[in-house]
């Protein structure tokens, strides 16, 4: 009572119209309807697309970011590992003395990047697939370990180290360690591996010649098959380029099959079902022959 | 029984309408933004990849110069106009189907034969324009070198510094609220950007 009171209603008088209309419950007339339920339809539609799209989005940022990331190690990782490609240093660093040392470091600077037959030990060197097939990429370093961080029992000193970089049937880019040493004899190496990334659909390298044994200084890229060649006076290895095809590893529907051109200059068609990217590194050989005089 | 049952009226249901609204499209434009940073993150990333990889094919193709006692590359790695696909004009529309899928008439291709130090530079700057358009169709590629010896012949004496540039348009919005780098050099408008220096 208090509340009508104080409420700045109208006198009572004045409602029963209104009374008698509250007690004849009344519904939405048919126009009425047809307007809650478009705008509910409008609504419902609005929400469910929302929903839907937001799946979308929500799969494609995490294929979009799997792959980023993805490349993000590859390029850390490749540009480490080769970098140290032909390291050789006889000076400063703490070394296994057991083997002749001279002959280790030329055999360092001269076949930084390994083809078949360099070492005794068969399986190990860089080999150009052909085609679109994967390559395998093999280099040689004075280091304490390998690539999947064993000493192979030389308790932190310094030795032949031989990492080869390869993809799995498994889509994993893997760099397998050798001893080096142990590799040039019969007697061979054991092999220790370790996964770079994953999802690594296609692996392909190609390698920076420097040539000044002719008049004009030329550079070329070359295939692995053409390292053995092209070795001798004035040659040199100074870079390895290296495509990677990345892809997210898990089923998302794109649009469209995307076609990616290749280093060496072949096309790669793909399916739909996963989202790619192609990543193109360019490391610089540092520790090449230019530097020492050692052709 | 007093129960006067009055629901809402048209008004304002449309009124709560138009607040669902407003709200949808706030959420429309959530997904757009993180798609749109993600975008962001992949251009980067590109652009930073194609920059260390010319970074580093410069200091491979560096020579020794004899007169300056340093290692400097040839100067056709600050020739303006091959610094985006080998100077290929493609109209803007879709850079990397027009020059990047084969390469240009003009260009020499190092991977199938020897190429001299100007030609090595051209296939550089080619391939690293398309590394960063892969990424972003309207992104580009600038070489610039403070020479610190104007006087002799070479465009950039051993010891100058290099900076590589990779910069693309992108959102205003995006670029109001984040403060965009001072040594982007404005190839666009609105225009984010990653610079490496380098010393060969």
């Amino acid at each position: 009572m208090s509340r009508l009171h104080c409420s700045a209603s109208p006198p009572l008088a004045q409602l029963p119209a209104r009374s008698e209309m509250s007690t004849r419950q009344r519904g939405f007339n048919l126009v009425e309807l047809m307007v809650a339920l478009a705008i509910g339809a409008i609504l419902s539609v609005g929400i469910i697309r929302i929903v839907v799209n937001n799946e979308q989005v929500m799969a494609l940022n995490n294929a979009l970011s799997t792959v980023t990331e993805n490349s993000r190690i590859a390029g850390i990782q490749l540009s480490v590992l080769l970098r140290m490609a032909g390291r050789s240093d006889l000076v400063n660093s703490n070394i296994d003395n057991s083997v002749d040392l001279s002959e280790e470091a030329i055999f360092i600077k001269t076949r930084s990047v390994l083809v078949p037959g360099d070492v005794t030990q068969a399986g190990i060197g860089s080999v150009e697939s052909g085609g679109n097939a994967n390559d395998v990429l093999a280099f040689a370093l004075q280091h304490n370990q390998d690539c999947s961080g064993n000493q192979h029992g030389f308790a932190g000193q310094d030795f032949l180290v031989i990492n080869q970089i390869y993809v799995n049937n498994d889509n994993q880019l893997i760099c397998a360690g050798y001893n080096g040493r142990a590799s040039r004899t019969a007697a061979g190496s054991p092999i220790n591996t370790t996964v770079l990334v994953r999802d690594v659909e296609n692996f392909q390298v190609q390698y920076l010649l420097f040539d000044e044994s002719t008049a004009v200084a030329t550079s070329q890229y070359i295939e692995a098959d053409q390292l053995a060649a092209n070795r001798g006076t004035g040659k040199s290895i100074i870079g390895v380029r290296v495509g990677l095809l990345l892809s997210n590893g898990k089923y998302i529907r794109m649009t469209e099959a995307k076609t990616f051109t290749l280093i060496n200059g072949n096309a790669l068609t793909t399916d739909q079902q996963r989202f790619r990217d192609y990543l193109t590194l360019d490391i610089g050989l540092r520790n090449n022959n230019l530097n020492t005089g050692i052709m | 029984m007093k129960t006067s049952q009055t629901g809402l009226s048209l008004v304002e249901v449309l009124i709560a309408l138009f607040v669902i609204t407003v709200g949808l499209a706030g959420i429309i434009r959530l997904q757009y933004v993180s798609i749109f940073n993600n975008a962001q993150t992949d251009s980067r990333l590109t652009s930073a990849i194609a920059i260390s990889a010319l970074a580093d094919n410069m200091k491979s193709a560096a020579r020794y110069q004899k007169a300056t006692n340093g290692r400097t590359v040839a100067d056709q790695y600050f020739v303006q106009n091959m610094q985006n696909y080998g100077g290929k004009n493609c109209g803007g529309t879709d850079n990397f189907a027009c020059a990047c899928e084969a390469l240009p008439a003009g260009l020499t291709a190092c991977n199938t034969q020897a190429c001299n130090d100007t030609e090595l530079a051209n296939y550089h700057l080619w391939q690293a324009s398309c590394a960063v358009i892969q990424g972003n169709n309207q992104a580009q590629l600038k070489v610039q070198c403070a020479d610190i010896d104007g006087a002799d012949t070479l465009l950039c004496t051993p010891g100058s510094k290099i900076s590589i540039e990779v910069s693309w348009p992108t959102d205003e919005a995006q670029a109001n609220n984040e403060a965009i780098h001072d040594r982007c050099s404005g190839m666009h408008t609105n225009s984010a950007c990653i610079v490496e220096d380098i010393i060969l």
